[in-house]
This record gives structure tokens, C-alpha cells and sequence, in this order.
């Protein structure tokens, strides 16, 4: 975590120091386009959250870990895919999850397919950041045209010979 | 509406910026759904799940709120910074292929989760970045970003199945960069990413 706050704000910190010290304006317009970008997302941010946990609660991760067996095959990476999709939370919540689903039976190209999924559906990002920052119908294009791509990266990882991994 | 709305006074940048109001309907529908799904915890397992949820949660605002805070910062000042021709030029709506590949590398580099990425991704988007580089930059970083590769993947999942995902995951910002560029030549239309 304290590499994070290292690089996010070490970002930040030379972006301001790459405006300059003369330049008072230049700075106002900046934190002005940072506060109007903030808005939205502070207040997004906490629901967001509360939301992921309550519904990791509410997941049967043992129940996902049996039906996602390495033997479910391409159906598998179809479920796979729509639970990736509905994985609450970023890292922090999502990984143990992840890791519980692993251990109790998926199969590698299932969990391939979730994680996919996961990063690029990624419900929690399109409410606290993508839908404030970026608008509803750039999350709605982005979607449709990435809808596939978690199929393929687990078909891939199904074809793929055993002995890589 | 008349575009007299433009003041002079704040140099060439922005103008005047179309709001959108911060507590909309899609605010309160996240809210229907944070407080239903609290109920559900409720019902099945009980107060104290609920309590250890909220609880979780706070500390967890408490760790992010900060990184948010510095995202949004950089956010703001990358609008001022970044030099929009040449924005315009490797990323805008005429970038191509060349685009498409920029996209992917600033992607997978872009280090920091979610909050250093979506800085970037709205500082671009601001200063002129199509459609199609605004994907093909997210899912690179979503699905390539080393950062969650060395940092989650290979310490939680082990280095084998890190791998095997990163290395079915090649193609993917490629295939999302074609896929969109072929979807709005199909419509004719791209959806809107200055705002």
C-alpha cells in the first residue's frame, strides 16, 4: 500500500512542480479541474465500497470455487466470465475471494476467465471512477466493445498445453 | 443554447464545461443498492456481519481516500499540462494503429491501481484522446498493468497462474482497440471523450 501512495502522490508532486512556481493561475485552473473531477467521485467512493463488502459477504465463494472445475470447460469460462463481471471491490476485497474460489476446486483457465473479467468489467471502477469521470455513454461503448475479451483470454488459457503452467 | 456562455478571461483552455449535477439519479441508485444489499447481509447472517462490513469498510475509505485525493490531483493538473497537440496527435481520433499501440505501452507502464491510471485516463480524455485510445489504454492497464501483476497476482495466485493470465491477456488491448475503432466507423459516431 505504501508503494501506491509513494507513486500516486510522487505523480501528482511533479506534475505540480512541472507547473512551475510563476505561474499562480496555471495552479488555480488545476486544483479548480481537480475539484470538479473529485466531486463526483468522493461521494461515489464510500458507497462504492460499503456496497463490495456487503456483497462479498454474501457470496458462496465454496459453491463458485466447485461449479468453476477445471472439467466445466467452455461453459465454465461463460459463468467464469459473468461472475468476474459482478466481483465486487477492487484489489483488497477481491483477491482473498479469488484466492478462496481457487483453493476450493476452479480450474486455471476459469480463474484466468474471472479475473479477466473482473479487471476489465470492474463495477467497482465503472461506479467510483469511469461513470463521474468519463460519462455513461463512453462506459456503455467501452463495454459492449470489451465484452468479449475475458472469453477469449480464458479459451486461450484453456488451449494453451498443460505443461506452461 | 448559445455558445455567448464563453468567457475569455481563463486563457484558450476549457471554456465553459457541461456539469453534470455530482448527486443524480445514478448517485441515488448506488445508494438503493449499498442499502439493499446491507439489508440482505442483515437477513442471512446478522447485525454483527453488517457491523464487521461497515466497520471494513471505513478503514478501507480511510487507507484509499488519500491515493483518491492524489489521483484527482493529477488528474487536474495533467488537463493543464499536457500538451493537447500532441495529445491530438499520438492518441487523438487520426492516431490509428500507432494509437492503438501508445495506448497499450502507457497502459501496461502506468504504475499505482486504479487511482494513478484514472488520472491519467481523464487527463488524456480531456486534452483530446479518442475514443479508441481511451479503451485500448484501460484495458492494457486493467488487464496488462504490471503494477497488479507484481503487486496482487504473483504474491496471491503464485507465478504460475500469474502467467499463464498475463500471457492470455497479450492480446486483448489489441483486439479492444480494433473492436472499437471497427464499432464507431460502423456508427459514424464516437461517443464523447472532452468534455
Amino acid at each position: 500500500m505504501l508503494i501506491s501512495y509513494v507513486i500516486v502522490w510522487g505523480l501528482a508532486m511533479a506534475l505540480m512542480l512541472a507547473a512551475g512556481f510563476s505561474d499562480a493561475a496555471r495552479h488555480k485552473q488545476s486544483i479548480s479541474n481537480a475539484w470538479e473531477i473529485g466531486k463526483p467521485i468522493f461521494v461515489r467512493l464510500p458507497l462504492a465500497i460499503v456496497a463490495a463488502s456487503f456483497l462479498g459477504q454474501l457470496l458462496p465463494q465454496e459453491l463458485i470455487g466447485s461449479l468453476l472445475g477445471e472439467s466445466t470447460g467452455v461453459a465454465g469460462v461463460l459463468v467464469a466470465v459473468v461472475i468476474g463481471g459482478l466481483l465486487p471491490g477492487g484489489p483488497l476485497i477481491t483477491f482473498p475471494i479469488v484466492t478462496a474460489i481457487y483453493s476450493a476446486g476452479a480450474g486455471a483457465p476459469q480463474i484466468v476467465a474471472l479475473l479477466t473479467a473482473w479487471s476489465i468489467f470492474a463495477l467497482h471502477r465503472v461506479i467510483t471512477f469511469e461513470l463521474p469521470g468519463m460519462g455513461p455513454r463512453f462506459v456503455a461503448f467501452r463495454l459492449i466493445v470489451t465484452a468479449i475479451l475475458p472469453v477469449l483470454a480464458g479459451l486461450l488459457a484453456a488451449l494453451l498445453p498443460k505443461a506452461l503452467y | 443554447m448559445p455558445s455567448s456562455t464563453e468567457n475569455a478571461p481563463q486563457e484558450e483552455r476549457g471554456g465553459r464545461r457541461r456539469r453534470r449535477p455530482v448527486l443524480n439519479t445514478e448517485f441515488y441508485f448506488f445508494v438503493v443498492l449499498a442499502l439493499s444489499l446491507g439489508v440482505a447481509v442483515y437477513w442471512i447472517k446478522g447485525a454483527d456481519a453488517v457491523w464487521k462490513s461497515l466497520e471494513s469498510s471505513f478503514d478501507l475509505i480511510v487507507v484509499i481516500g488519500p491515493l483518491v485525493v492524489g489521483s484527482v490531483v493529477f488528474a487536474g493538473y495533467a488537463e493543464t499540462l499536457l500538451p493537447k497537440n500532441l495529445v491530438a496527435r499520438w492518441l487523438g481520433g487520426e492516431a490509428g494503429f500507432t494509437g492503438i499501440c501508445i495506448a497499450t505501452l502507457a497502459g501496461i507502464l502506468t504504475p499505482g491501481g486504479p487511482f494513478a491510471s484514472f488520472g491519467v485516463l481523464i487527463g488524456l480524455a480531456r486534452t483530446g484522446a479518442s475514443f479508441v485510445s481511451c479503451v485500448t489504454y484501460l484495458t492494457a492497464w486493467s488487464v496488462l498493468g504490471l503494477h497488479r501483476l507484481f503487486v496482487w497476482e504473483i504474491p496471491l495466485l503464485g507465478l504460475d497462474l500469474a502467467l499463464l493470465r498475463f500471457t492470455c491477456s497479450l492480446p486483448l488491448p489489441f483486439i479492444a482497440g480494433l473492436l472499437s475503432h471497427l464499432l464507431i466507423q460502423r456508427l459514424g459516431y464516437s461517443p464523447r471523450t472532452q468534455p
